[in-house]
């Protein structure tokens, strides 16, 4: 047991090595991330100014925009990653080797959050002195509770997706692409879910990214407390076990069919 | 010129197109791959009307058909350059087919300007399709829409020539880098979207914005648009149909220019079938 414990975080730590190593060797590439998420940012700012809207809209858009870089970590650095992995010919070799495919995205996960933080907090960096959304300090212990837990959630719900990528190729890119825009509305990236008829915000709820988000903003923007916040770190820390188990149990199940129908090193379907 | 020979070869070129952007499931299927995007893409920014008139307490009627035709319009320009511009990385990277198709169309420009039509259909598609869902959504009176067809028509042709011609001097740059390439594509439609008049006036953007706000027929194409669905709407059309037509032109001479320097470079130097294996 403590021998796959060991395996498991070596290779985790070898994942996240080539993942921080490769997304941060190229400076240009770095800015450039970090710009383009700016240009959403941007827009819907602008469109807030001039609509007339409340200053704190101008908060929800910066950390919205930072919040879900997370989110396209997580479906494209991640879940897809496993379909480069099978294109690129790299993922026979990791089937091969004892290296357990956990710790692969174990790594990748730590690796891809690491790389993201430091863009989303460049992004909140920027977002600020551009657009002057203006934050309250005293939320930040609440807010980073909260974020750790998104974080947590977010990523076991990645693995999920990831295990899709074992089975399948090219519909599972596009499942990725579909994965964005609903999971960019339903998270309430531009404003509070409180907008929503009920049946959505309902459904919206069922994200980790939405709790996160909301409560890192109230947290943040409002000023509320941790015991303000009891019920947002409540239903993340129920989703974690949930979503992990579940990314477990689907990763086999994938990997076992993956095998059996002979995909794992199918290119290009 | 034979025409008839040119019309097959787009025809055929179209069709690869739509088979690698739609066989990979059932048409079923992919008719709600296409349009789950748009359509969430449009509930996510017209909210932000929404939410501004939750917050505010009042309706902004003009404001309302302002963010919805913008964001219902993009579709075509957005999938159009997305269309073109991708082409390269993902024949070089993904398929590994640039060679090949090089060898079988030796004319690069008239490959992607035929690759990206089939991606202007759909978007023009989802564009009708999102635009009475969206103006329904903010509660916009769907009766005083005037449709002006031929200058619709004469609008999106332009919208082609000039979108296609940027998406053809994006690829060009690409056609140099493996790595860069998708950021390429993708800030290109992130850019036209912030300075396009998609969602707000282009020009409330800071002045040192406003040369690219000009340099882009983007504005004008989205203008006119919304001038042709409304005549009411408050512009010179007469002359913003002029500007965009002298663009446009700028940029068809532009691009093939830009596009023949760049093609004989990339095969001097060896870099037309660089990959990254990223």
């Amino acid at each position: 047991m403590r021998s796959r414990i060991t395996l498991l975080l070596k290779v985790a730590y070898a994942r996240a090595y080539v993942r921080i190593k490769g997304g941060n060797r190229e400076p240009s590439w770095v800015v450039w991330e970090i710009l383009l998420p700016l240009l959403a940012v941007a827009s819907v700012a602008y469109t807030y100014m001039i609509l007339g809207a409340p200053r704190e809209y101008i908060g929800f858009v910066v950390i919205g925009g930072a919040m879900i870089s997370y989110w396209f970590n997580v479906i494209w650095g991640m879940g897809n990653a496993l379909y480069w992995e099978k294109e690129t010919g790299n993922l026979e070799t990791f089937m091969i080797t004892p290296a357990p495919l956990e710790g692969l995205l174990l790594g990748m996960a730590l690796g891809g959050m690491f790389n993201t933080t430091l863009r989303a907090l460049s992004i909140v960096l920027v977002g600020t002195m551009a657009f002057k959304a203006s934050f309250n300090p005293s939320g930040l212990p609440a807010a980073f509770l909260i974020f750790v837990l998104t974080m947590v959630a977010l990523y076991s719900l990645g693995m999920c997706i990831a295990s899709i990528f074992l089975m399948y190729s090219r519909s599972g890119w596009r499942a990725a692409e579909v994965l964005q825009e609903p999971i960019m509305f339903l998270s309430g990236l531009y404003y509070p879910i409180s907008i929503f008829p009920t049946l959505i915000q309902l459904l919206a709820s069922s994200i980790p990214l939405t709790i996160g988000m909301d409560g890192i903003r109230r947290s943040l923007l409002l000023g509320y407390n941790l015991y303000d916040l009891r019920f947002h770190v409540i239903s993340l820390s129920v989703m974690i076990p949930v979503l992990a188990y579940l990314a477990k149990r689907m990763l086999r199940y994938m990997e076992l069919r993956a095998k059996v129908e002979g995909r794992l090193t199918l290119r290009w379907m | 010129m034979d025409v008839i020979k040119i019309a097959r070869r787009a025809y055929a070129i179209s069709w690869l197109s739509w088979l690698e952007l739609s066989n990979w499931t059932n048409p079923l299927i992919f008719t709600i791959y296409v349009l789950i995007r748009p359509l969430f893409t449009l509930l996510l920014y017209a909210y932000i009307y929404v939410a501004f008139a939750i917050s505010s307490g009042y309706s902004n009627p003009a404001s309302a058909f302002y963010m919805v035709t913008g964001i219902s319009f993009y579709n075509y320009i957005g999938s159009g350059i997305y269309g073109v511009a991708w082409v390269i990385h993902e024949e070089r990277e993904h398929y590994r087919l640039l060679k090949y198709n090089y060898l079988a169309v030796p004319d690069l420009m008239f490959y992607l300007t035929s690759r990206g039509l089939i991606h202007y259909l759909i978007g023009l598609a989802l564009s009708l399709v999102t635009l009475p869902i969206g103006l329904w959504l903010v509660s916009y009176d769907l009766s005083s829409l005037q449709v002006n067809l031929p200058l619709i028509l004469i609008n999106l042709i332009l919208g082609y020539l000039w979108c296609t011609s940027l998406g053809i001097m994006v690829s060009a740059i690409s056609l140099f880098s493996a790595e860069w390439g998708p950021l390429i594509a993708e800030s290109t439609g992130g850019l036209l979207f912030l300075v396009g008049s998609v969602l707000f006036p282009a020009q409330s953007l800071p002045w040192w914005m406003q040369p690219l706000v000009n340099a882009i027929p983007m504005r004008e194409w989205m203008e006119l648009t919304r001038f042709a669905l409304n005549p009411q709407y408050p512009i010179r059309a007469d002359f913003l149909l002029q500007m965009e037509v002298i663009k446009t032109s700028l940029y068809l001479l532009c691009s093939f220019v830009f596009f023949k320097i760049m093609d004989k470079l990339v095969r001097m130097k060896g870099y037309l079938e660089a990959t990254t294996e990223h």
